[in-house]
């Protein structure tokens, strides 16, 4: 079922450019696939909706068909069976002038499901071609433009940054629950191209068999190479001003996430295909504009179609009068004839569609019994979509083909618990109404970590669906469980709980109060006494695994296994658990417990011996071995490099980013008054003309040994020399200084004929300020001191002064030097 | 309610195996001896034997209160009602807010827990008698000669405290309740002493509080809880295992990161923030006269020590380093880098572990996969890998595919093992016998396949399945160098991130369990038991729960000379059960042989179970005992892997041999490639007693064709 971009977008292409070169009224009829071939309702009934949600068998799918596709709108049916069915209502046009240009309403009209497979509008125009088509939609499309105005051009030229940011935000936020991935996941993870180990594939997958056989299609997208970047962002920011159903629910995009996603959308369509975007030229004909808007309330539109906000409603009128839903006989004519005549209602359905819709329609009575709670939350569930992203009881959760696009941000190790969302599965026995309310009506953002996002289904009426939920999943309602104890003493021993040291270290995993955890970034516990049902709480705790199987939280308190903690609450597990809540439920006012990382609170003091300390140092490298004297100079070397890369004075460093939490974080160690010797690997080989030798050896670290002070002495290998390195602090009134002091000597059994030169340093400006004593750059003051064999230059190259020793052009055997740096 | 079985089981085993008796093993510890005595009950024990550490004589009255009485908030702490004038008048009758009648009353309050003082006016939520109100409470303290306390006062809101008529606390302020808000020296004169609080309250919270410290310092605590683990086991396996927890004084932080014993039996720690501690006396029984000697410092996480012919070898972040104390002073002077080969980006995943020595001398090193986007990657050098090194620093890799490999170790028969953590292409953590040119499942490490003399090939893209992800042992058979693991250990009920790998040698000191692999657990601070058999020249084997309960997540392990298991812990960043976020603990056989099951061996037509003690027939010979079920896990990118496939598996039939050391277990439906879970809480022994441990886990990697035979146990 997987077809390959390439191949669409050549054939979206090619129609597109019979449409430019016609440039007729009617002309082509472009199709703007997105979707898959075929039609847009599976053929699976279990999978029936418009983009294959899935639907518990404890609907009836010809139910679900009647009031997605809302049949009702034209054969009326009495305020029961309205209410039940709740239908889903079509989009309101009181603005779509402005939002799609001519040539796409024209098109869309002509057959909606050519341009966009999938869609849930009916072809009105069934059978109806050439003059006869261009003479009935001619004038709606007038009609059309005249809502909202003509729209802008499509852009054509965008912001880079605004189309990459796009691309992350749409694959990544939760839209590809519903829609189509454009690209495969590496877009979000660039890590995952050079290895070529993405098992998606590195095409995006539009569709999979899911195991029982069936394909599950994806929401429908249109091409938005006909819309422009505003009205595209108006519709992601406030989708429900539009769809009023809410299918399309709020992501809680920001203005400027909702632009950058809508500039990637176009970005892609309109790069794929230059042409459509190209629009033919328009002018609207007010004349026809108002024979349009008669043909829209005769033809049927605005039985379905509202205006929406600041705009009067057209009334239907009804030239052929629609049975009513209860008195519908012939079951398999007009939109359920397999084959529907012109000017009836087209909604391309399959067979077993039809099927589906006769048999509910022969007993159609029994719709006027109102649906169980059960029921009404499997059908919500399943109309939202909901199971696209969560599973409940079973059902649903994100396909397989759409599982790498739900990621964790940042480095959290949280598993799939850090990247699917929540299991429905007995939700209204875990959170609060009052959350559950919240949560649905606004979405979520108690899973920083997390980045799909819960969307807001402003549409619902949250307070029934939370209680329906309770009424399914709980024991009870939330307000008839007994009131959790709360003493001062309670959650004074929850914070001992919760914290290190004696406690069960919830902090190790878990923030609290906005703190920063210890080791993963699992949810802050601050809201979860707002959150969570206290006997759902309970029994989490006791078993997390009963209730969340596979979850990283442990049992603290292991079956077989005397209480940890035998002085809290009498080591009674339930009135720790008591204690924890109490503690929690002081929300936002709680004091934080013991353990809670201080930012910064690892700070190395330097005493009495040198500190050699090993770690990741910011501009050192992975390998640096930082040096702290008493004195209050201090320094970093690079052992891959073999050199020192940053002397500095003061605070020697602050370990918390090997000590805090995980550890392994780079430490930002050279500290004030920083000075850097040259930089570069300061040894050179020379070749007997005094040159430098064409290729340097690599150095080669070899460790370090502290001496009888335990001074540390460097030690590394260059070619056939081995070279002790010892810095050492110099006291002096106003601020300490360094002294370097080297060794060379030939490694055991080798026989150098070499030269050696070390580059003491290099600057912009190097004065020579006394006998063998050298200003670089006004900076910092070299005193040297070598043997007579050896000369001290300051060379002039590459626009630089270089302050070079050179210790011989062969034969070279030791060597030993000093250099005193003064700053 | 099932807790309370639980328990009462516990209770009868410990009855059975005459608990008491162990209380003899203690030898007098060196310091202060601890004045302890014994209750019925661990907590009675526990009181008893603090009070004996109070001053003679101290008695400490019950607490009384009177009021409410009028007060306005913030400002009015010094507003003067009778109580204050009068003193404590038990009879007395004053006149209280709104009129009211009030007189003194006797409580049950705690000391050293907040009381709540909303207890005025016919319900504790009248807002009138317990809101913007004053009261007074009052006790006495008894002491035969005068001594200092020091005592903790808290309160909400604010409070005034006098001691035998002076103030001592004065606290005008309207604030929330915390213990330790007062800190002071009470100087308690002989005789009686009086306690007078006032406290008032603004709206809402209403407490007070006094306490005292434990009188015990902490290494008299320690003894304490030392004597109570002997005479109160905290679980039925303190009675073969005990565990003796090495005081670590408070200014070392010993998360434990490497372990081993230094040429005269001391333990050699590393720990995660680079120092190396030498542990002194470390075999004292009880364990306080340990002490402990830095023996180096600044090192970059070192996860791994082992030591070899007088120098110490660890490994750090970014090398492999020899450390020699050419002197003799227990101070490190020499860090001779071995190997540093190895690759470091700066990722705070890339981990080094090892070296553990393999029989020819060779060092064995894991590395960290860096983790990029929550998935392991190896963006340099032999991450993933496996290394083996000598200790002329000469490198051999051996095998890549490994995730987070935090264990190695070396079985009886020289081969290595290692142990990875669950996460991407890692169902649940796994044992995996490492043999040259392996793939252990994780492709991450795979483009270093590729370089020359690199044993094996590179293993390719894992193999996906026609429909979606298939278990391990499916892959394997289209990726010939897959590596199946020995053993899986099922996510939760076996741990949940495996660390250390050791190997019983001790020749029978440690128990009954020669020869047999031990697993540490970092999350769950336990210790797994592993069997090894190997069919068609494969290992594969069981896992068993061992040990359970320690101070800490188990991190590393290392014998000590007398056959014990010394326990290192930690649990920074990666939570774990237990008390404590780091420690030392040692574990020693008490010469009891739990009975437990010691060997099951995969066999043509089901199980041979070996038992540590003779069997009762009846019950090891019913099938009915037994319960068996199998499953298996995705080899998939995602974290983890739920266990699939589950299937119940019918015992056909027991039978147990004429030394009743074993059963037969008959078993319809072996599937190669799963876990096979055994249950069999209703076996006993023949003297009655339950399974320590009921649960085993075989990983049936291959059914054998033939009977196996039995090894004489």
């Amino acid at each position: 079922m997987k077809r390959t971009r390439t191949g669409r977008a050549m054939m979206t292409g090619a129609v597109a450019l019979g449409l430019v070169a016609t440039a007729g009224l009617i002309g082509a009829w472009t199709t703007f696939d997105r979707g898959e071939g075929g039609s847009f309702i599976a053929d699976d009934l279990r999978h029936f909706e418009p983009f294959d949600v899935i639907a518990p068998s404890s609907l009836d799918p010809g139910e679900r068909l009647i009031a997605e596709l809302n049949c009702i709108a034209c054969h009326a049916a009495p305020k029961e069976i309205a209410d039940r069915l709740d239908s889903k209502q079509a989009p309101n046009l009181g603005q779509v002038g402005r939002r799609y240009s001519p040539d796409y309403l024209r098109a869309w009209l002509a057959d909606p499901h050519k341009v966009k497979h999938g869609a849930m509008m009916p072809n009105l125009l069934t059978d109806i071609d050439g003059p006869m088509l261009s003479r009935m939609a001619e004038p709606l499309v007038h009609f059309l433009v005249s809502l909202g105005g003509l729209a802008a051009q499509t852009e054509t030229e965008f912001d880079e940054t605004e189309v990459n940011r796009g691309r992350i935000l749409y694959h990544q936020v939760g839209c590809v629950g519903c829609h189509a991935p454009l690209e495969s996941p590496a877009v979000l993870n660039p890590t995952l191209k050079p290895t070529g180990d993405d098992p998606y594939g590195a095409e995006p997958v539009l569709s999979e068999t899911i195991p029982d056989g069936a394909t599950r299609h994806v929401a429908p997208l249109g091409s938005f190479a006909h819309t422009t970047i505003q009205t595209l962002t108006e519709l992601l920011h406030d989708p429900v001003a539009v769809r009023p159903s809410g299918r399309m629910p709020s992501m809680n995009l920001s203005e400027d996430e909702s632009r950058a996603i809508a500039t990637y959308l176009i970005a892609t369509d309109v790069r794929k295909d230059p042409a459509a975007a190209v629009q033919a030229p328009f002018t609207l004909d007010p004349t026809k504009a108002a024979s349009g808007e008669r043909m829209y309330a005769q033809l049927g539109c605005a039985n379905c179609h509202r205006m929406g906000p600041n705009r009067t409603d057209i009334l239907p009128q009804r030239p052929m009068p629609f049975t009513g839903l209860l008195d519908l006989k012939k079951l398999d004519q007009g939109c359920l004839a397999p084959r529907p005549e012109a000017m009836t209602a087209n909604y391309n359905l399959t067979e077993a569609q039809r099927q589906a819709i006769r048999a509910t329609l022969r007993t159609v009575k029994s719709l006027s019994k109102p649906l169980t709670d059960a029921q009404t939350i499997d059908r919500t569930l399943s109309a939202m979509n909901c199971y696209a992203c969560h599973q409940r009881d079973g059902e649903g959760g994100p396909i397989n083909a759409r599982r790498a696009y739900f990621m964790t941000v940042g480095e959290a190790e949280l598993g799939d618990e850090g990247r699917f969302p929540p299991p429905l599965t007995g939700v209204g026995g875990k959170l609060r109404t009052a959350w559950m309310i919240e949560t649905i009506s606004k979405g979520a953002k108690v899973r920083p970590y997390m980045a799909t996002r819960m969307p807001a289904f402003t549409t619902l009426n949250t307070e029934s669906l939370a209680a329906k939920f309770e009424k399914v999943d709980a024991p009870c309602p939330v307000e008839d469980l007994p009131p959790m104890a709360f003493s001062a003493q309670l959650a004074a021993d929850g914070r001992r709980l919760a914290g290190t040291g004696q406690g069960m270290s919830c902090i190790n995993c878990h923030s609290i109060r906005g703190s920063k955890p210890i080791g993963e970034p699992a949810m802050d516990l601050v809201s979860t006494h707002e959150r969570l049902r206290s006997d759902w709480f309970r029994e989490y705790l006791l078993d997390p695994a009963k209730l969340r199987p596979g979850t990283r939280m442990p049992n603290h308190w292991p079956p077989d296994q005397a209480n940890p903690f035998p002085d809290v609450q009498d080591g009674d597990p339930n009135r720790q658990i008591d204690a924890l809540w109490a503690y929690l439920s002081q929300g936002e006012f709680l004091a934080l417990p013991e353990g809670v990382p201080e930012e910064g609170g690892y700070e190395i003091l330097v005493r009495d011996e040198p500190v050699v300390f090993r770690t990741f140092i910011k501009g050192v490298g992975a390998r640096a071995i930082a040096i702290g004297f008493k004195e209050q100079v201090h320094l970093a070397f690079d052992a891959e490099q073999c050199r020192i890369k940053g002397i500095w004075r003061g605070a020697f460093l602050n370990a918390s980013g090997a000590w805090a939490g995980r550890g392994g974080n780079t430490t930002d160690a050279i500290g004030a008054d920083a000075v850097t010797p040259a930089d570069e690997f300061p040894f050179k080989l020379l070749i007997p003309n005094g040159d430098l030798a064409m290729t340097q050896p690599e150095p080669q670290f070899r460790g370090y040994r502290l001496d009888d002070q335990r001074q540390p002495i460097l030690e590394y290998q260059f070619g056939d020399w081995l070279i002790d390195e010892q810095p050492l602090p110099i006291v002096r009134p106003s601020a300490p200084d360094l002294r370097r002091i080297f060794d060379v000597h030939l490694a055991p059994g080798k026989v150098s004929s070499s030269g050696l030169a070390f580059v003491v340093a290099n600057g912009q400006k190097i004065e020579m300020t006394g006998r063998d004593q050298f200003n670089v750059d006004g900076k910092v003051v070299y005193d040297l001191r070598y043997p007579d064999t050896a000369v001290a230059k300051v060379l002039n190259f590459q626009d630089a002064d270089h302050l070079v020793l050179f210790f011989g052009n062969t034969n070279v055997r030791q060597a030993h030097f000093e250099l005193e740096m003064t700053w | 309610m099932v807790r309370t079985m639980k328990q009462s089981a516990i209770a009868l085993t410990m009855l059975l195996l005459g608990a008491a008796a162990t209380a003899s093993a203690m030898q007098q510890p060196l310091g202060p001896k601890l004045d302890y005595v014994k209750k019925a009950t661990r907590e009675e024990t526990r009181k008893a034997t603090i009070a004996k550490y109070l001053p003679a004589g101290l008695d400490y009255g019950p607490w009384w209160i009177i009021g409410p009485f009028e007060n306005a908030g913030s400002g009015e702490l010094d507003r003067i009602y009778p109580p204050e004038q009068d003193g404590f008048k038990p009879d007395a009758v004053y006149k209280g807010k709104r009129g009211v009648e009030v007189k003194w009353e006797k409580t049950d309050f705690l000391d050293n827990s907040a009381m709540d003082l909303h207890v005025f006016g016919a319900n504790p939520a009248d807002d009138v008698f317990n809101e913007d109100v004053a009261c007074y409470l009052y006790r006495e303290i008894r002491i035969d000669e005068p001594a200092t306390l020091k005592v903790r006062m808290g309160s909400d809101d604010g409070m005034k405290v006098w001691h035998n008529g002076r103030v001592i606390v004065h606290a005008d302020e309207l604030r929330g309740w915390d213990a330790d808000q007062h800190v002071v020296d009470l100087h308690l004169e002989a005789g009686v002493n009086t306690i007078l609080a006032k406290v008032i309250n603004h709206q809402v919270g209403y407490n007070f509080s006094f306490g005292y410290d434990n009188p015990l310092d902490p290494m008299l605590d320690a003894k304490l809880e030392y004597q109570l683990d002997l005479d109160f086991p905290r679980s039925p396996e303190d009675l073969y295992y005990r565990m003796l927890t090495i005081p670590v004084p408070q200014d070392i932080v010993l998360e434990v990161g490497g372990m081993d014993l230094l040429e005269d039996g001391r333990p050699a720690i590393s720990t995660r923030r680079g120092e190396v501690w030498l542990v002194n006396n470390a075999y004292g029984d009880p364990p306080f006269d340990a002490t402990f000697t830095r023996f180096a410092s600044g090192l970059h996480e070192p996860l791994g020590l082992a030591v070899r012919d007088g120098a110490m070898y660890l490994v750090q972040r970014s090398e492999l380093t020899r450390l020699v104390d050419e002197d003799g002073d227990d101070r490190a002077d020499r860090f001779d880098t071995v190997y540093n080969g190895w690759g470091v980006s700066g990722n705070y995943h890339e981990f080094a572990f090892g070296p553990k020595f393999d029989r020819d001398g060779n060092m064995w090193v894991t590395l960290n996969l860096g983790f990029c986007g929550g998935l392991g990657k190896s963006i340099v050098p032999w991450r993933g890998w496996a290394l083996k090194i000598t200790t002329d620093g000469q490198m051999t890799p051996v095998c890549g595919g490994m995730r987070s490999p935090n264990g190695i170790g070396m079985n009886a028969a020289g081969d290595m093992f290692y142990v990875d953590n669950q996460g991407d292409w890692v169902g649940t953590c796994p044992l995996v016998h490492m043999e040259p040119g392996d793939f252990c499942g994780h492709p991450g490490g795979n483009q270093w396949y590729d370089l020359p003399d690199v044993p094996g090939d590179n293993p390719g893209k894992p193999y996906a399945g026609p429909n979606g992800p298939v278990p391990k042992h499916e892959a394997a058979r289209k990726m010939p160098s897959l590596k199946l693991p020995a053993v899986w250990f099922p996510y939760g009920r076996m741990g949940q991130s495996s660390a250390d790998v050791v190997c019983d040698m001790t020749g029978g000191s440690f128990g009954p369990f020669g020869e047999q692999i031990f697993v540490g657990d970092q999350t769950t601070a336990s210790i797994a038991r592993v069997y090894l058999e190997k069919v068609d020249g494969k290992y594969q084997g069981a896992c068993f729960p061992f040990r359970s309960g320690f101070d800490c997540g188990v991190n590393r392990m290392c014998w000590g000379t007398d056959g014990s298991m010394f326990v290192g812990m930690t649990n920074r960043g990666w939570g774990s059960l237990g008390r404590k976020p780091y420690g030392l603990q040692r574990l020693v056989w008490t010469g009891k042989t739990p009975f437990e099951i010691l060997e099951m061996k995969a066999q043509p037509d089901g199980f041979d179970l070996v038992f540590t003690e003779p069997v009762d027939p009846q019950t090891a010979g019913n099938a009915a005992s037994y319960t068996m079920k199998s499953f298996t896990y995705f080899y998939h990118e995602p974290y983890g892997s739920p266990e699939i496939r589950n299937q119940q598996l019918a015992i056909l039939g027991a039978v147990v041999s004429p030394d009743r050391m074993r059963v037969h277990l008959l078993v319809n439906g072996l599937r190669e490639g799963f876990v096979h879970e055994l249950s069999a809480p209703g076996v006993t022994s023949a003297n009655g007693a339950p399974l320590l441990h009921s649960e085993a886990y075989y990983t049936l990697n291959h059914i054998p064709d033939t009977p196996v035979a039995s090894a004489a146990p």
